[in-house]
């Protein structure tokens, strides 16, 4: 008995962890977002009686006039986030860093890693300042307004997704980059001279040989890209806050974030919020199936089939 | 296609990997690099197939330089130790890379790829993935495929290390016979000694990234130039024993605490002719030492060990300081401590400079007798 007991003790730790603070959280979400409770009736709405649940939430929300631009915002983000940086830029820089001199290689990825590890707030203010009206902001200043391209607006309200995709790209491609890297090392050397000798160019030996082994990572990484992105909104909170028309460059999260957490013009909506959220998560969920799919999940873990030696 | 390799250099920072190495291999010939590892052999091969710039020095194919051409540009079909099958493609998108490669026409692929499929016995795998084949037929696609677009050379990088005992003497006879038909120029890179005897027409010793000697396996074994091939080559492997070389009484005289040797007066003088010094190393093969009987013996010594082979015994004796190993007739019938009469074969023994490790019973050419 003790024998057995002993590994649940060893996982309590984690399992405690993870069932306060994200299966309990996760199912009041849930039950919060068929509920109308907010700020004027906390304390006084029996929130966890079925009595007091509806789908009004979820009505409102694909009724909402701001339904279209807010997902269209949110597809733009995460797509053209994920194809130029998080997959596309860290995929060119994996293979640029490999297919040079080992120690330059280390070099620019560390350098790429800077965002990252940078606080998100420090990070995205450097980038407001960068993109600042001239002659505050130095792009303006150093760039557009001595070139004679632009005529030193605040960049932020003239570009604002040029911003959002930059500032989101410049983190989201390390993580890529960091496995692609690693992935592309690990390929036996005799793979990438088999090829050679067999007549491919270093381009042929990439798409024909390097590629399609690194299709395990490629296929994580934008499957943890993009529910990552789509989850994401601090960096546009801080740098655009959805703004500078109406909605301009809400995301979903960030709506979600906007209903239930910040309390001006009558926000705080806890209920509503949190039917965001869910529809969010079951988007989510469909994405990732779709892309196992995609990817062909199955067939890459596959057991190997020898019937004779 | 002939092969040149002149004053060929490779460094690696300041290690050299290739030292100054000249090497010729004839048209059509099958011609192994053999060395421990870490020798410089594999380096050779990657410099030839194009993957490694040389540091200095030339590579030509049939008289031209080849330093600058690319992989590609260069013909050479290459067999891995690993096989280095491409794991997502099939046998037969294994087999058809080069020729995709090369964008030969869809039908005249298949074709191709179909013969060379063929011509190695796994036409009937061409749709299977790597990991759905055996070491065994791993090998013959690799095979397939470095053969497939009718190579000019053919290098080989210990291409049977990894299957086992009874399938690589099989692969290494097919090996051979096919590189005959074909008439095609290959070097075949390899660590095994006997792999190295039994397939090449020519051997070429490294260590240390120098060339020790080259040579037809028959020269190597009978007449090795160094003290390292005379111990590299041949299982098992020589008998080295520290002599002093005399000359007395219109003799000459190998001595050592235990025993006394006298050797021919050509083998003699030919020595003295190349300088032996006074202490020499005596190197003399485990078939070369017999067992005789009370009569007439060099030395007597001691049964240490015996190991059975089948067809001989390879049995080690003791006699004062030194080991001596013998192959005799099975079954040996001594036992272990016993003391047995043994003789050596004089005319077989090879002598070495102890200092500069080279032969003393060179001849004018530069080959040992």
């Amino acid at each position: 008995m003790r024998g057995q007991l002993a590994p649940y003790m060893f996982l309590s730790p984690t399992l405690i962890l993870v069932t306060l603070f994200f299966f309990i959280p996760l199912v009041m979400v849930f039950i919060l977002s068929f509920t109308k409770l907010d700020m004027t009736n906390f304390g006084i709405l029996e929130w966890w009686k079925p009595v007091n649940w509806s789908l009004d939430n979820y009505v409102k929300i694909f009724t909402n006039r701001f339904l279209s631009r807010i997902l269209g915002n949110t597809i733009m983000y995460v797509a053209v986030t994920l194809a130029l940086f998080n997959v596309g830029m860290a995929l060119v820089i994996a293979l640029i860093t490999t297919h040079i001199k080992r120690r330059t290689g280390f070099a620019f990825r560390t350098l790429w890693f800077l965002p990252r590890i940078t606080p998100v707030v420090v990070y995205t203010m450097m980038w407001r300042a960068l993109a600042g009206p001239a002659p505050m902001g130095l792009i303006n200043k150093y760039f557009l307004v001595p070139l004679g391209i632009g005529g030193g607006e605040y960049l932020l309200h003239t570009h604002p997704w040029v911003f959002i995709f930059l500032v989101n790209g410049f983190i989201g491609a390390s993580f890529g980059m960091i496995l692609f890297a690693s992935a592309i090392e690990s390929i036996p050397k005799d793979y990438t001279i088999a090829s050679k000798v067999d007549g491919a160019t270093t381009w042929q030996t990439i798409r024909y040989v390097e590629l399609p082994m690194i299709k395990w990572p490629l296929l994580f990484v934008t499957t943890y890209q993009t529910l990552s992105l789509l989850t994401s909104f601090e960096q546009i909170m801080l740098l655009t806050d959805g703004g500078p028309g109406l909605y301009q460059t809400e995301v979903w999260s960030l709506t979600a974030y906007h209903r239930a957490l910040t309390s001006y013009f009558g926000n705080t909506q806890w209920g509503y919020g949190a039917a965001w959220s869910v529809v969010l998560v079951i988007i989510g969920i469909v994405m990732a199936v779709i892309y196992l799919r995609v990817f062909k999940f199955g067939e890459l873990v596959e057991e190997p089939k020898i019937d004779q030696l | 296609m002939k092969i040149a390799l002149e004053a060929l250099n490779k460094h690696f920072g300041k290690v050299k990997a290739v030292d100054n190495l000249d090497l010729e291999i004839g048209d059509g010939e099958f011609v192994a690099l053999l060395g421990p590892s870490g020798c410089g052999k594999t380096t050779t091969l990657l410099m030839l197939a194009g993957i490694y710039k040389p540091t200095s020095g030339h590579i030509c194919f049939d008289d031209r330089v080849v330093n600058h051409l690319l992989p590609k540009e260069r013909n050479i079909g290459m067999v891995f130790q690993s096989y280095a099958l491409y794991p997502h493609m099939t046998t037969f998108d294994n087999i058809a890379y080069p020729l995709k490669l090369k964008r030969v026409r869809r039908k005249e692929m298949k074709e191709r790829v179909q013969r060379s499929a063929d011509m190695m016995g796994i036409g009937d795998l061409l749709d299977r993935k790597p990991a759905q084949l055996s070491g065994g037929q791993q090998q013959r696609v690799a095979l397939a495929r470095a053969l497939v677009k009718e190579p000019a050379i053919l290098l080989f990088d210990e291409p049977l290390s990894n299957l086992d005992a009874k399938l690589r003497l099989r692969m290494r006879g097919e090996i051979k016979r096919l590189q005959e038909d074909l008439g095609v120029t290959a070097v075949y890179v390899t660590h095994d000694q006997v792999e190295a005897m039994t397939m090449a027409s020519r051997i070429a010793v490294m260590n240390y990234g120098v060339l020790q000697t080259y040579g037809t396996p028959n020269q190597l074994y009978n007449h090795p130039d160094t003290l390292f091939v005379a111990g590299f080559i041949g299982a098992p492997p020589m008998n080295f024993l520290e002599m002093t070389f005399e000359e007395r009484d219109n003799g000459f005289y190998l001595k050592t605490q235990a025993l006394e040797i006298r050797i021919s007066a050509e083998r003699g003088a030919l020595a003295k002719q190349n300088n032996v010094p006074q202490r020499v190393i005596m190197g003399i093969r485990p078939e070369n030492v017999s067992i005789v009987a009370e009569q007439d013996p060099d030395f007597k010594a001691e049964v240490y060990l015996i190991e059975p082979l089948g067809r001989e015994d390879l049995v080690t004796f003791r006699f004062v300081d030194e080991e001596i190993r013998a192959l005799v007739p099975a079954p040996f019938d001594g036992r272990i401590g016993e003391t047995i009469c043994l003789k050596l074969d004089k005319e077989k023994a090879h002598l070495f400079n102890p200092e500069t490790e080279v032969s003393v019973l060179r001849t004018g050419n530069g080959r040992s007798s």
